[in-house]
């Protein structure tokens, strides 16, 4: 069940599995801006 | 047979499965690269892998459309709607890494940059182990030791065969190494959400569909950003037209080994799945060198190098092959989709049922529709459209290693398209 004190908003904003990929990506574009 | 007799059988089944799909990823990831050899200098990196990134989304779309319909891709996407967010961003860190590529090689060359990036299946690992308990239990170290044999042979494979060619630009060696190492972590961290959306249960088909919006928006937004405005993109497709059938296909080959490679994630896990497609670095060195005659001229170092390489790989890949997860990192696995269905609130029995190759959706029998047919014929008209006015490129090509590759190719997908079918019904 889900844990019902937690919107799915809520829920993907606040998982960890989100932001690692987030700032990863971010890193990719800086690269990407400087490198061209 | 006892309860736990067949769980063990199912067990081994999925691996070897798993197994199969990463190693048929590795020939069509390898035969992705084939028709964009066949496409000539002139044109922009960012207009190269738009174009291959038009084909894919094209490709994209039709594949699971023909084999589970828009009504069945549908239910799954609305049963675990939080996992669009992770397959949207999945394709802009592949649309990003697969940009960086062009440069790092632009300024550091094949040889330098190829190593740099491929550590992307080590990455892999690390997040696998991570976030997703995988390699927790024996057996662990075979999977480690393998997946470096495959990134140090792939090493030696690149710089056995890089062929320096024309000035780089200066000062810029520091940059590309950058780049590369860059794509290397947006290639492995791509492999987050895979991981993520199969131990929720969801099926590889509908992630992609999700994932090529990401892709294609990522490497629209690239091109017109900064590669000198929209009309400049515009004019440069325009330019290209005659090329974009070599594109187009090479996106077709690279989105059917990229759904073995998500099967491959989804039954043997990230930290076995992507070192072993990963050894398309092996076939494609095949194609470079039979079809293309990439090795013609080269001395007997190079040809040693290239069979010491090899090698390494075949032993890495085979490494990989035998080490079935045991009781205890299946166990972990469990846990970590147990994670999932607590934060998410999904239902535990059919996400566990879908990880056993089960398909709880299809039982439900979703409706197919006539669009699919049209989609499928539309796709299909795109491909044939292109073909037509595709212009032939000069480039010297063996026919018959072609035709030997285009055959080992196929049967990959077909023998490892039945597995699938008769094993899972593509869940």
């Amino acid at each position: 069940m889900a844990n019902p004190n937690i919107s799915r908003t809520r829920a993907i904003l606040t998982d960890s599995h989100l932001w690692l990929p987030v700032i990863v990506l971010l890193i990719g574009i800086g690269t990407l801006v400087l490198v061209k | 047979m006892t309860t736990a007799a067949k769980a063990k059988v199912t067990s081994h089944s999925l691996h070897a499965l798993g197994v199969a799909c990463g190693l048929a990823a590795a020939t069509w990831l390898a035969a992705a690269e084939a028709p964009t050899k066949l496409v000539t200098a002139g044109f922009s990196p960012f207009l190269i892998s738009l174009g291959m990134v038009a084909g894919v989304f094209v490709a994209r779309w039709t594949v699971p459309v023909a084999l589970k319909g828009t009504g069945y891709v549908l239910a799954d996407l609305r049963e675990k709607p939080h996992l669009m967010v992770w397959a949207v961003i999945a394709g802009m860190l592949w649309a990003v890494g697969n940009t960086l590529t062009v440069f790092a090689v632009r300024n550091v060359g094949l040889s330098i940059a190829f190593p740099l990036w491929n550590i992307n299946s080590l990455v892999g690992v690390f997040w696998g182990w991570l976030l997703f308990r995988e390699l927790r239990g024996s057996g662990w170290g075979r999977v480690v030791v393998g997946a470096v044999a495959i990134v140090g042979g792939a090493c030696v494979l690149a710089y056995a065969t890089a062929q320096q060619s024309g000035p780089r630009p200066p000062g810029g060696a520091a940059l590309g190494i950058c780049a590369a190492l860059a794509a290397g972590l947006m290639f492995g961290t791509m492999y987050i959400p895979y991981r993520k959306a199969y131990i929720s249960g969801m099926n590889p088909l509908s992630f992609v569909t999700i994932f090529t919006f990401g892709e294609l928006s990522m490497v629209f937004a690239l091109a017109v950003a900064l590669d000198g405005g929209l009309q400049n993109l515009i004019a440069g497709l325009d330019r290209a037209r005659p090329a974009l059938f070599w594109l187009f296909l090479g996106g077709f080959c690279w989105v059917v080994g990229d759904l073995f490679q998500n099967y491959a994630a989804k039954y043997i896990g990230i930290a076995r799945g992507i070192p072993l497609s990963n050894t398309n670095q092996l076939w494609g060195l095949a194609w470079g060198v039979l079809v293309f005659g990439e090795l013609a001229g080269q001395g007997t170092a190079a040809h040693v190098l290239v069979f010491a390489g090899s090698l390494v790989m075949i032993v890495g890949a085979g490494l990989i092959c035998s080490a079935e997860a045991s009781e205890s990192e299946q166990s972990s696995w469990q846990t970590a989709s147990e994670r999932e269905c607590r934060r998410y609130g999904l239902d535990f029995t059919r996400v566990a049922a879908s990880l056993m190759g089960q398909d709880p959706l299809a039982q439900e029998r979703p409706k197919r529709h006539w669009w699919e047919a049209l989609i499928v014929a539309s796709a299909t008209g795109v491909f044939l459209w292109l073909a037509v006015i595709a212009t032939h490129q000069a480039v010297e090509v063996n026919l018959a290693w072609m035709g030997v590759f285009i055959v080992i190719t196929l049967v990959a997908l077909v023998g490892c398209g039945v597995l699938l079918w008769k094993r899972t019904g593509f869940s």
